[in-house]
């Protein structure tokens, strides 16, 4: 029995060197914050992620918005709304936000558990968990419908869920970015910029939220509590809002992969003939004059016809870090204050925040005496112009105002009105019966 | 004190002389002893001894019993004998023929093949047992020499099989009187001194059959039993095979085991010790990744038994144990150069290496438990020898080319081919769809795998060792040098040194042993960092150089001469020793401590100039490094004991085993370098990351046991256990049990056989079953952990959950099953071996698919799926021609495995359903069915599997076939005619692969590649009948569409890729004679190939490596061994 007792004591192995013990991560503030400050990281530390060059460009290619202009197949799919349940982004689109899931949900367990941190921390590390866990369920629900709700870290559990009501959710989402917003502090934590997310960024994050829901009231709310902070203005210098140093900026991710700075930089600035192109009709869209045609378009024309590319980002490989990839920012919540006061019938002060963005365009502000429905075309236009290749906000739109068919019809032959959502990816559904597909994929 | 024979059974020697007596006396009481006197007695109590033996007596025996005999023999002679009662119970019957014998020549006729052993004592004969060989004999010989007092010198000759005299052969003379051994000088003689009376005479010598032979010694003062010729070889039934925690004679072996020897693996001019073992073995199945040096192997006994890993993964890997030690051979590389990951054992020098053995079957297996499942190759290394000093020298130097090379296009069909191609798809040729038409030079022409390849390696080798000692201290100090270049056209090289020591003690009353081992071996290989073999399609035409000398760059196209550039070292340092000790303790009762330290290292470095990148990447220059390191240690105390039930010996094997294992690594990247040439200088790259941090720590703990009982030589049992602990597993399940039985049924004694088939002069049957397992996964996947992120964030470097974790996965379990016959035929001239197994994996450990809704694709956990390996081998050996200046003898084995996947639970809709089928091989590879080209439209087509009017990868492909043999082995023939001796090995393997143009990177005939010569026979006009389809050179096309989707992954593309190699040539001349008076003892030239001739249908490089690999290396050298 001792020769026993002594052999199983010998294969107690001590936790790896390069890893963290589950029972230590949450034993000190710093490995609790590395925990949370990781989930960033994963993020942004490769390319095509769901929070860098798949959120922003791909998606934006099932709009009216950029297309690749090589034959690729997958990249097609997305251009021609064409989605197979086996394309891979689409797989990732799925897999990556589920990842940062179940991240924030052991991170939220673990806080939780945990006795050894500071309250200050403890607090402030839960906001940020709670937050990041709404925003992968904000993107979620809007490329794929009603999906699986997982708060757990439980795979026994979770590997069987079916889906949950896109409303749940979002209630979940909502409830979520308002105690992060009461645990969030107003200030950044760390001394490298606006690259975690703040009180504001909840508080951003949830005004999108309730504009969605068409919840106009909270929605103008919670914009105005953004916009109202002193620490946030448009960058009257459309080339410095991608900035590092930008004070425009609610929520970045820090360019942390060597050589480079932002992926989306990284892969749409062309080495010589660009691949990234904008739509005309975009270009079309804008007025004379609009400085965010020249300061954020790039043109080619050594073709017969010219050839447009974002260039929101501009540096495609540099050691020295200028750029970060900008989630949320300030112009965004000027449009949603414009766009929920439209709705609640408040025009003139609608069409002074649509104003504060034109004006730092360079373009004529609105005539004071537009309609509610005009108001609102306006917003739309709007939107389209300054955010894109941003988050697929172009796509998104389409789709929460019901425009998607009729401005999509015209330009993609196949189109067809179920392909507002994207199929839930083969290897989710081959490995959940749970799951079912969505309407018009197979 | 002559009464001590009395004690059957026991091993009175092994007592201390002081007590002897005592226990004696108690020995007495419980033995049933019957003296046959008759009223001769006092007739005969008046004749002397030594007459006595001499005395004549004529007998005649009938099917008798030992028993009836023995007393025919006193009635006739009138002599007592004693004996104990059990003696009489052996089964023999004697026969003979009326004759006139002396004493003793009947006593050695009644008592052949009976286990007993008799002496003449004081007027009367004692019969006993034969004793079974202890690790005591020097003192038995020194205590029992004290009681004789006549002695006869015994004198002889040794010699090998040409008359050459054999130095420092091992002589003994052993009895139950005690052991005498001497051991052969210069001219071969030896010269003993024992008491008269019956004797095993044995002579043994590295390299050469053990001799045996029982002689009677006659009592007078000098007698010589002539010259004696050892035979060379390795096939002999009274070989000891090495097993786990022991050796046992092949003839008494229950287990599969299949052993080489020293003297096969110095006929292989090789780098890698694997690498000779190719084509021999019967099971064991091994093939190279490529051709460069320190490549690795697949290395498969009887098959794939687990489904995690690919073919490089260590899961399928049999485990290698150095001289008791577990060797690691998991790759330490840090990244991948052109061999692809460096093998650990290329860091064992194969001259090193006194034998090697595989273990199969779950007999031989199970002792080394949750590691055994996919069987387990032994290595022993060299070991002193006592005997005069010995000064041995071996130098050979040689030259390598690759195997074989695709026969490519030249320039002017290849252009004929692209033009055919613009032509059918009705587009022009511009600059930069065609610069080969438009830019380049037409008629120049590179044969691009000649350029890349086609060059001669040089290859040396110099090996010197000095051995000795006496009877109680052996040594051995051996150091080897070996250089190679590479076949590419820069001058890349590998170098390795090593030194191997061994240090063997016994104590005066042999008693204490210790053997120790320490080799250290440090190589450096300088090779590429990719392999180019896959550039060889590039455009004949396609400059190398711009016209003003630098690197000439188009489009994405690499350029493979600017790779040579691009260097890649990967040094490894391997310290590896062990130590032996030993204790008798009680007669029978031996304790053993084998402990061992392991420790390797690898220092990687890449470095890429700038203008090795295409300038348009605008890539700087950058430079990777790696440094790996593991080191382990085990300790395994072991005690054995032997003893006497009954008939039989029944032996006892118990142990335990520590072992530590910890690896750890990193690399760094560089970048931002002042220049090319400080790219080694890690300091100046102005930015440094690091890529990768690694570290394990491995425990594991057992206990183990075997029980073997041989009963007569006839019946023997073997059974083995062993419990096992491993750190690669949770808490909960970190213990598991194995173990197998096995039996063997000597069954050539039977009288039944022995009369029905008198041609039969040896055959076992035997059989086993039992299980094994297999903990080949990573480590710390049962752990619920955080690991750190590749780059911080914000000033904080983050930490990720590192897996979702099972604490409760176990070991993969493998049930073996065995039957076997071996027979021998002609006095065992003729050897032939035929076993079937079946072995069964299941509970297989593999990272079970999880909806990736859970945050991760998978989780390890063990899941009910089968896999099965069953099949036969067959092993022939047989001495062709055995006279005094020619002998001729030939092996011959074959193997045949058939992989099966039984089930796999979830496999439909899982990520791996595309990989397997369920009642196919796990390596099975789908396509779909090449149904022919379409001669009105040049049109490849496919067989629609399910008739649904369209083609899909789901639901069209079939088998095409599967990446593992299903037929292998090898012919060898060792032929010696005076001074000349030739080995030649025929290697063959019946298999199929990926030809050239299969997979994702085949391009469809006449894009800007160049093909092989199949291109000629493409379709060109309508009407042809061809099996290669149209030229296309855009993707507009549908040829081109066709080609790229089904074509390039169907049947059109998979080969046959079974060959015929002659893999290894040895010839030698032995030149000892005319040497002599130098005062050299032995010296031999020699010539030898490997890989010398290679017969296949297969299209691309090398049917072993295939695809577009450097193919294995065909190598001759020229060499010289000397000793003095």
């Amino acid at each position: 029995m001792l020769f026993w007792g002594s052999c199983s004591k010998f294969v107690d192995i001590d936790p790896p060197k390069n890893e963290v013990a589950g029972g230590l991560a949450f034993a000190d503030d710093q490995t609790a914050e590395a925990a949370v400050v990781g989930m960033y990281a994963n993020m942004n530390s490769f390319n095509y992620q769901f929070a860098n060059v798949l959120g922003n460009i791909l998606v934006g290619m099932s709009a009216d918005e950029i297309y690749y202009a090589a034959s690729f197949a997958s990249f097609d799919e997305f251009r021609y709304n064409k989605l197979s349940v086996s394309n891979s982004y689409v797989g990732m689109l799925w897999s990556q936000p589920y990842a940062l899931i179940y991240q924030a949900n052991a991170c939220l367990e673990g806080l939780e558990k945990s006795t050894a941190l500071s309250r200050s921390v403890k607090t402030t590390l839960k906001g940020e968990a709670l937050f990041v866990r709404s925003f992968c369920y904000f993107y979620l629900v809007n490329y794929f419908g009603d999906v699986p709700l997982i708060l757990t870290t439980d795979y026994l559990v979770n590997n069987k869920l079916g889906r949950t009501d896109i409303q749940t959710i979002y209630d979940t989402i909502e409830s979520n970015l308002d105690q992060a917003a009461m645990l969030l502090t107003d200030t950044y934590t760390g001394d490298a910029g606006r690259i975690r997310p703040n009180k504001s960024a909840a508080e951003a994050l949830a005004a999108r939220v309730a504009l969605y829901r068409k919840e106009w009231t909270k929605a103008a709310a919670m914009a105005t509590s953004v916009v109202d902070d002193p620490q946030y203005t448009l960058e009257a210098n459309l080339n410095n809002v991608f900035l590092t140093t930008s004070k425009e900026a609610i929520w970045q991710l820090e360019s942390v992969s060597p050589g480079r700075n932002t992926f989306e930089g990284n892969t749409m600035v062309p080495v010589s003939t660009p691949y990234y192109r904008l739509y005309p009709e975009l270009i079309a869209s804008f007025e004379t004059g609009d400085k965010r045609l020249k300061d954020w378009i790039g043109v080619d024309s050594s073709g017969t016809t010219p050839v447009y590319y974002p260039l929101k980002y501009k540096v495609r490989v540099s050691t020295e870090v200028t750029e970060n990839s900008t989630v949320l920012r300030l112009a965004e919540q000027y449009l949603i204050r414009a766009e929920a006061n439209a709705e609640l019938g408040k025009m003139s002060a609608a069409i002074e925040d649509l104003n504060v963005i034109r004006r730092r365009a360079g373009i004529e502000e609105l005539s004071s005496s537009l309609d509610k429905a005009a108001v609102l075309k306006q917003v739309a236009m709007e939107r389209r112009q300054e955010l894109f290749t941003e988050w697929g906000h172009r796509w998104l739109d389409l789709i929460r105002t019901e425009k998607a068919a009729a401005v999509l019809q015209p330009l993609k032959p196949d189109w067809q009105n179920t392909d507002t959502l994207y199929p839930i990816p083969l290897d989710a559904i081959s490995t959940n019966e749970a799951l079912t597909q969505n309407p018009g994929y197979k | 004190m002559q009464n001590f024979s009395f004690s059957p059974g026991k091993r009175p020697g092994g007592e201390r002389p002081r007590k002897t007596h005592r226990i004696l006396m108690k020995v007495q009481v419980g033995v049933i002893v019957i003296l046959l006197s008759s009223l001769n007695l006092l007739h005969a109590g008046t004749v002397r001894g030594q007459d006595l033996r001499n005395k004549k007596v004529t007998l005649e025996f009938h099917d008798a019993t030992v028993a009836a005999a023995l007393d025919q023999l006193h009635k006739q002679a009138g002599v007592r004998i004693g004996y104990a009662l059990s003696v009489t119970q052996s089964p023999k019957k004697i026969n003979l023929q009326r004759a006139t014998l002396t004493l003793s020549a009947a006593m050695d006729t009644i008592l052949y093949k009976t286990g007993l052993d008799y002496s003449f004592q004081n007027q009367m004969i004692l019969i006993f047992k034969k004793q079974v060989r202890g690790g005591w004999n020097t003192q038995q010989a020194r205590f029992s020499s004290s009681i004789q007092q006549d002695k006869t010198t015994v004198t002889g000759i040794v010699t090998a099989n040409g008359g050459k005299p054999l130095i420092g052969v091992t002589v003994a003379l052993t009895s139950d009187r005690g052991n005498i051994y001497g051991s052969s000088n210069a001219e071969g003689r030896f010269k003993l001194s024992v008491a008269a009376g019956l004797y095993d005479l044995e002579l043994s010598f590295v390299g050469y059959r053990p001799f045996s032979k029982k002689v009677h010694i006659a009592d007078t003062s000098e007698v010589s039993l002539g010259t004696i010729m050892l035979e060379e070889g390795s096939t002999n039934l009274n070989d000891v095979v090495v097993i786990g925690y022991g050796v046992i004679s092949r003839k008494n072996n229950t287990g599969s085991v299949v052993s080489i020897d020293s003297k096969t693996i110095e006929q292989s001019p090789v780098t890698d010790p694997l690498a000779a073992l190719q084509g021999r073995i019967p099971g064991l199945q091994i093939s190279s990744s490529n051709g460069f040096p320190g490549s690795s192997y697949t290395v498969r006994i009887r098959g794939t038994n687990s489904l995690e890993g690919s073919s490089t993964s260590g899961a399928n890997q049999p485990l290698f144990v150095i001289d008791g030690v577990p060797f690691i051979t998991e790759p330490l590389n840090q990244f991948t150069g052109a061999n692809g990951t460096q093998s650990p054992l290329a860091s064992i020098s194969p001259s090193d290496i006194e034998r090697i053995d595989v273990l199969k079957d779950a007999d031989a297996t199970a002792i080394y438990g949750s590691r055994g499942a996919n069987g387990v190759i032994l290595i022993t290394t060299k070991k002193g020898q006592s005997g005069k000093t010995k000064v041995a020298v071996n130098i050979y130097t040689g030259a390598s080319k690759v195997t074989r090379m695709p026969e490519m296009l030249n320039t002017e069909q290849y252009l004929a081919l692209r033009r055919d191609g613009f032509a059918h798809d009705s587009i022009d040729a511009n600059e930069q769809n065609a610069p080969d038409l438009t830019t380049w030079d037409s008629k120049a022409y590179t044969n691009w795998p000649e350029r890349l390849i086609g060059h001669t390696a040089q290859f040396t080798e110099a090996q010197g060792s000095v051995s000795g000692g006496n009877q109680q201290t052996q040594f051995l100090l051996a150091g080897t040098y070996h250089h190679e270049s590479t076949v590419l056209a820069s001058p890349y090289s590998y170098d390795r040194g090593s030194v191997h020591m061994n240090l063997n003690h016994q104590s005066g009353d042999g008693r204490f042993k210790i053997n120790a081992t320490v080799g250290y071996t440090a190589d450096k290989n300088n090779i590429l960092a990719y392999d180019i073999s896959q550039y060889y399609n590039l455009a004949p035409n396609m400059p190398i150089y711009d016209s003003s000398g630098n690197f000439y760059w188009f489009g994405n196209i690499q350029n493979p001469i600017a790779y040579l550039d691009r260097g890649y070292q990967s040094k490894t340092d391997n310290l590896i020793s062990n130590a032996l000790i030993q204790y008798n303790l009680l007669p029978g009762l031996d304790l053993k401590t084998s402990v061992g330290y392991t420790k390797t290292t690898m220092d990687q470095i890449i470095t890429m100039p700038e203008r090795t990148f295409n300038p348009s990447s605008g890539v700087p220059n950058q430079a990777k490094y790696g440094f790996s390191e593991v080191h382990s240690y085990i300790i395994e105390p072991q005690a054995t004991y032997t003893h006497k039930i009954a008939d039989g010996t029944l032996q006892l094997l118990a142990g335990g085993t520590w072992q530590q294992q910890i690896s750890e690594g990193h690399s760094l990247s560089g970048t931002g370098y002042p220049g090319d040439s400080q790219l080694d200088n890690m300091q100046a790259a102005s930015e440094l990351s690091v890529l990768n941090y690694n570290y394990a720590q491995y425990r594991y703990t057992s206990a183990f046991g075997r029980i073997n009982y041989n009963w007569r030589e006839k019946y023997i049992i073997n059974g083995s256990f062993r419990r096992d602990g491993s750190s690669r597993f949770g808490p909960n399940n970190r213990f598991g049990n194995f173990g197998a039985v096995g039996a063997a049924w000597l069954f050539y004694e039977e009288p039944f056989v022995t009369e029905a088939l008198p041609f039969l002069s040896f055959g076992k049957l035997r059989g086993s079953y039992g299980i094994t397992g297999n903990d080949r996964i990573g480590d710390y996947s049962y752990l619920d952990s955080w690991q750190t992120v590749s780059f911080p964030y914000g000033g904080v470097t983050g930490i990720t959950p590192a897996r979702l974790y099972n604490p409760d996965y176990s070991w993969e379990t493998n049930k073996k099953i065995e039957i076997a016959l071996e027979l021998g035929f002609l006095r065992n001239r003729i050897m032939l071996n035929a076993s079937y197994y079946r072995n069964r994996s299941g509970n297989q450990l593999i990272g079970y698919t999880l909806s990736p809704q859970t945050g991760f694709d998978n989780i390890i956990a063990n899941l009910p799926a089968e896999v099965e390996n069953k099949g036969w081998e067959f092993e022939l050996n047989t001495i062709n021609f055995q006279q005094k200046h020619f002998n001729w003898s030939t092996s011959f084995n074959i193997s045949l495995n058939k992989n099966t996947l039984l089930k796999y639970p979830g496999l439909e809709g899982s990520s791996v359903q595309y990989d397997y089928v369920i009642g196919q091989p796990l390596d099975v590879v789908l396509g779909y069915k090449f149904t022919g080209i379409d001669p009105k439209t040049g049109l490849p087509q496919f067989l629609d599997a399910n008739k649904d009017g369209s083609l899909s990868q789901l639901d069209d492909y079939v088998v095409l076939g599967n990446k593992s043999p299903s037929l292998y082995g090898g012919l060898q023939n060792t032929i010696s005619y005076d001074k000349w001796s030739l080995n030649f090995l025929f290697q063959f393997v019946k298999q199929d692969g990926p030809g050239l143009n299969y997979g994702y990177l085949s391009t469809p005939f006449g894009t800007l590649t160049n093909f092989g010569e199949e291109a000629l026979n493409r379709w060109r006009q309508p009407g042809d009948h061809t099996e290669i389809p149209v030229s296309t050179t855009t993707s507009a096309t549908q040829a081109y569409s066709l080609f790229n989707t089904y074509y390039r992954l169907s049947s059109a593309v998979w080969e046959d890729a079974s060959y015929v190699r002659l893999k290894n040539v040895s010839l030698s001349y032995n030149l000892s004679a005319v040497v002599e008076k130098w005062k050299l003892k032995e010296c031999s030239i020699y010539f030898q190939a490997q890989n010398m001739l290679t017969f296949t249908g297969y299209k691309g490089f090398d049917p072993e490596t295939q695809g577009s690999y450097l193919p294995p290396l065909k190598t001759y050298t020229i060499g010289i061994r000397l000793s003095l």
